[in-house]
C-alpha cells in the first residue's frame, strides 16, 4: 500500500513519518487539497518536522546557489568569442 | 528592435525571435543571460569545471544550430537547459559507470526505535539567507554532491535549476513519471542527509 493510499483512509492524520513520505509532492506542490490541509496541520504543531521541511527545501536551493558561485568571471567573454568565431557570420540553421 | 518587453520569459521571446530573423546581437544577449545557469547546471552534474565549459560551448553551438526549429511552445531556458543536459547526460553516459554512491538507506536512520526521526536534527537551514554564503555550507554542499551518483545530482539539479516538469524528467531518464517522483524524492533526502552529517557540529556561521 502505498503512502497515498494510507491518505486516501487517513486524509486528516499525518504522522512525522507519513510526513517525510509527502515531502517530495508537498514542495513540488502536487498533493490533493486535502492531504496538503492534512500536512500543513500537522507542521503547524510539529517543530521538529518544520526543520525537517526547511532543509529538505534547502539543500537543493543552496547547491544551486554554491554551483552559481563557481562560474568564472571570465566565462561569457570567452564564450561570446568562441561563439563569434563559428556563429557571428551565419544565420541560425545554416 | 525593442528590448523593453515586460519581464525576463517576454525579454526571452523577443530575443529568440529577433535571433531566428539573423540578429546576431540578440543572440549574444541570450548567451549572456543564460551562461551562468547553464555552467553551473553542468558543473554540478559532471562535477569537472573545464567539462563544464564544454558543455556551456556545445548547448549554445547547438542552440544556434537549432533555434529555427524553436517555436515557444516551452520557455527558451526550459529548452535551453533540456540541451545543456542532454549534453551532460550523454557525456555521463560514455564515462565509465561510477560507483553507485552512498548506499544509505533512509528508511532505518527515520525509524530508529525509541527515538523521534528527528532526534538530534541540526537547524542549519534556519536562517539560509545568512548561510547562503557561508564557507561551511559550500564545502559540506560540495562533499554531498560528490556523493551523491550522477543520476541523483542531475535530478535534483534539473528540478532546482529550472523547475523541470516530472514529465521532462521521466522523458529525459527513460522511466516513468511516478519511478522519476519516487527517485526525485529519494535523491533529495539523501542530499539533505549528507548536507545534515556534513554541517553537524560545523554549523554555518
Amino acid at each position: 500500500m502505498t503512502a497515498r493510499d494510507d491518505d486516501k483512509k487517513e486524509p486528516r492524520h499525518v504522522d512525522c513519518r507519513k510526513l517525510v513520505g509527502l515531502l517530495g509532492e508537498y514542495v513540488d506542490e502536487q498533493l490533493p487539497d486535502e492531504v496538503r490541509l492534512a500536512f500543513d496541520d500537522h507542521i503547524s504543531q510539529c517543530a521538529p518536522c518544520v526543520a525537517f521541511l526547511r532543509q529538505y527545501r534547502f539543500a537543493p536551493a543552496q547547491a544551486r546557489a554554491t554551483l552559481l558561485q563557481k562560474v568564472p568571471a571570465d566565462l561569457e567573454s570567452r564564450l561570446l568569442s568562441f561563439l563569434g568565431d563559428k556563429c557571428r557570420d551565419k544565420k541560425p540553421g545554416e | 528592435m525593442s528590448r523593453d518587453a515586460a519581464g525576463p520569459k517576454n525579454e526571452d521571446e523577443a530575443l529568440v525571435s529577433a535571433a531566428q530573423a539573423g540578429d546576431y546581437p540578440a543572440f549574444e544577449e541570450l548567451v549572456r543571460r543564460h551562461q551562468k545557469n547553464v555552467y553551473a547546471l553542468a558543473l554540478g552534474m559532471l562535477r569537472n569545471p573545464a567539462e563544464a565549459e564544454e558543455i556551456v560551448q556545445e548547448t549554445f553551438l547547438s542552440a544556434f544550430s537549432h533555434l529555427g526549429t524553436f517555436r515557444g511552445d516551452a520557455r527558451f531556458s526550459t529548452w535551453l537547459y533540456r540541451v545543456a543536459s542532454n549534453h551532460a547526460l550523454m557525456r555521463l553516459r560514455k564515462k565509465k559507470p561510477e560507483p553507485q554512491g552512498d548506499t544509505y538507506d533512509l528508511e532505518p536512520r527515520l525509524s530508529t526505535a525509541g527515538t523521534s526521526p528527528f532526534d538530534a536534527l541540526t537547524q542549519w537551514a534556519r536562517r539560509p539567507d545568512d548561510a547562503l554564503h557561508s564557507r561551511e555550507v559550500e564545502g559540506a554542499l560540495d562533499a554531498a554532491l560528490d556523493r551523491l551518483t550522477a543520476e541523483d545530482r542531475s535530478l535534483i539539479l534539473l528540478r532546482a535549476f529550472e523547475s523541470a516538469s516530472h514529465e521532462d524528467l521521466a522523458h529525459q531518464f527513460n522511466t516513468t513519471v511516478p519511478a522519476i517522483k519516487s527517485r526525485l524524492h529519494r535523491a533529495r533526502l539523501l542530499l539533505r542527509q549528507l548536507l545534515d552529517e556534513g554541517l553537524r557540529g560545523n554549523p554555518p556561521r
